[in-house]
């Protein structure tokens, strides 16, 4: 599914977080959003699916604006996976997984809500902690559930707000290995990513956030050191082997 | 594959309907044992003879005219501010909220109290037991419910500011029950001997007020209530994650937040207005059920209803035999039992997540 951004604002109490940013991106494209804390990444993601209300400027999916559908209706288009819930209910795995039915369930969950909860389950390999405690799962385990819960919406476009912050280099490239396939099925993927690396190691797209607007936005071509310093303030080297990149950071 | 996992799951969600199917049992168990507890003599032989249209007048006077509207009434108070602390403690992700702790019942309570005594809704008489009897039903559940509101009012601005803690929000909630305390002996101050007689063993919380006619009223709220919050259930999980979690599952949080509130406040009001305070059903019922069943509101909210009823009347009946012939005021054992269990819920608490 497309998306395309045209010219959006959003300020918070009148702070502008977000000013005349617009995108166009492509079913099965894999989005990174990238820059320092406080640029506009969360932001720029909760008003994809209108968890933030736009001031200014539309967002439009298949070219509908996303405020013409119902929240039910853009629930089954958009999932999103949040930075952290500090709240965790106590429910099992398959409890929470069967959450992400809700935009289809009335009274209770159907036969066919069951069935594609237990499919995604096995999708994801979660099989054997199906019955177990979400609580009692380690932070990796967690992540994989969020996302999973994010694809029993069976949605077009997935948003996720740095679902790899708290997670070890393992669960890391586990998660985004996930994210990269469901891109490669034609699941618009976007990401907000501190790990520069990690992004221009899974992205097609970059975009570059500083002070609520585009800095840079494109494929890898826009990585270079000039690009980075000035993003994040900082002294970087980057090493190119074969196609791959690497940042390494120098010093302030 | 998928099939064996859905079996599962569907064998897992076995153990809840057992839960409820138990306390269920149960119920029926507590409706009988209160039927033949009292100190008119009358035993199971006496409810044979009902059933089947041979029995005396006296018994089948004291069963239909005061036992049976006392456990119906139990039942449908104690159904009531369980399910309404449930959802309360669900939408304000708020585990130690209810009626009781987030100043509702006593707000209910004063509205109650400003109804019988300042709108005349109630007339005294010099009988022997020189008590008010409220003529004006009606009028006395709509007053209550107005001033729930405003303390659900004062909740939920409270919510909406940054910082705020559960804690801050139950003391905030005990803050507006002193209030509304202070209140309702204003209204006493300026009574007189009989008025405030009636308020003082109204405020009691007593279910031998109980009769079919305020049941029915009762019923007629709590059922449609009930009915909408189980509605409402899926919602109310959704939210449990969050308020932007649950915006992206298509949930308008500002309204089902508002809408379960009011409802909630709602059946606390007519439970309050026809019975008084009765104090703890509505927190520790939820809570105890949560910690057996799990924290899925889907099941949560039918089984905190029925798990409420059976709890309350059990109350009712132990204060009816405890110090038999005396009969004690449900409300005053059920804080008797509550207030310790809210304590040790309390102290298990801290230092860690409340849900966990």
């Amino acid at each position: 599914m497309k998306i395309s951004i045209q010219d959006i604002e959003f300020s918070y109490n009148g702070v502008p977080a977000l000013e005349s940013i617009s995108e166009k991106f492509g079913k099965g494209d894999f989005i990174a959003l990238v820059g320092p804390n406080g640029s506009g990444k969360s932001t720029l993601i909760k008003c994809l699916n209108g968890i933030l209300k736009v001031h200014k400027g539309v967002v439009l999916i298949d070219e509908k604006a996303i405020n013409s559908l119902t929240p039910n209706e853009l629930a089954k288009e958009i999932a999103y996976v949040p930075q952290s819930e500090n709240k965790k209910p106590v429910l099992t795995v398959f409890d929470i997984v069967l959450l992400g039915r809700k935009p289809y369930i009335n009274w209770k969950p159907s036969k066919h809500d069951l069935k594609i909860t237990a499919e995604i389950i096995n999708l994801l390999h979660l099989e054997t902690l199906a019955l177990k405690d979400f609580n009692k799962l380690s932070g990796g385990q967690q992540q994989i559930v969020y996302i999973a819960r994010a694809l029993a919406q069976e949605p077009d476009i997935l948003l996720l707000d740095e679902p790899t912050a708290n997670l070890d280099i393992r669960h890391q490239v586990e998660v985004l290995e996930i994210l990269k396939e469901l891109a490669r099925k034609g699941i618009t993927i976007v990401i907000a990513l501190h790990d520069i690396n990690i992004a221009v190691r899974y992205a097609s797209r970059i975009m570059m956030l500083k002070e609520g607007k585009v800095f840079a936005s494109g494929g890898k071509e826009i990585i270079n050191e000039q690009n980075i310093e000035n993003l994040y303030d900082i002294k970087v080297k980057i090493f190119r082997e074969d196609s791959r990149i690497f940042i390494i950071p120098e010093g302030i | 594959m998928t099939g064996k996992l859905v079996l599962e799951y569907n064998r897992y969600l076995r153990k809840r309907i057992l839960f409820f199917l138990l306390v269920f049992l149960l119920l029926v168990i507590i409706v009988l044992i209160s039927l033949v507890s009292g100190s008119a003599d009358i035993g199971f032989r006496s409810i044979i003879d009902l059933v089947a249209g041979r029995s005396s007048a006296f018994a089948s006077q004291v069963l239909l005219k005061i036992r049976m509207p006392r456990i119906a009434g139990a039942f449908l108070a104690g159904t009531s501010l369980a399910i309404s602390g449930a959802v309360f403690q669900s939408l304000l992700r708020n585990p130690l909220a209810s009626p009781f702790t987030l100043g509702i019942s006593g707000a209910s309570a004063f509205g109650a109290a400003f109804a019988i005594i300042l709108l005349g809704a109630g007339t005294s008489y010099g009988g022997s037991n020189d008590v008010a009897v409220i003529n004006n039903p009606y009028l006395v559940t709509i007053s209550a419910f107005i001033w729930s509101l405003a303390s659900v009012a004062v909740i939920l601005l409270l919510s909406g500011y940054r910082g705020s803690t559960p804690e801050i929000i139950i003391l905030a909630g005990i803050i507006i029950s002193s209030l509304f305390g202070a209140g309702i002996s204003a209204i006493q101050y300026f009574s007189d001997n009989v008025q405030l007689a009636s308020i003082v063993f109204w405020t009691f919380g007593d279910l031998g007020r109980a009769t079919w006619s305020n049941c029915l009223i009762i019923a007629l709220v709590v059922f449609p209530v009930l009915l909408f919050f189980i509605h409402q259930s899926w919602n109310y999980k959704s939210l449990q994650s969050g308020d932007e979690y649950a915006k992206s599952l298509g949930v308008n949080v500002t309204r089902v937040r508002l809408t379960g509130m009011v409802v909630a406040s709602l059946a606390t009001a007519v439970v309050t207005s026809f019975y008084g305070i009765i104090a703890f059903i509505g927190l520790v019922v939820p809570h105890i059920v949560r910690r057996i069943i799990g924290g899925d509101e889907q099941f949560l909210i039918p089984a905190s209803a029925v798990s409420g009823g059976a709890f309350l009347l059990l109350s009712d009946t132990l204060a009816r035999t405890i110090i038999s012939p005396v009969i004690l005021p449900v409300g005053i054992l059920t804080s008797f039992i509550g207030a310790p269990l809210f304590l040790f819920l309390l102290i298990k608490g801290m230092g860690k997540g409340f849900w966990s």
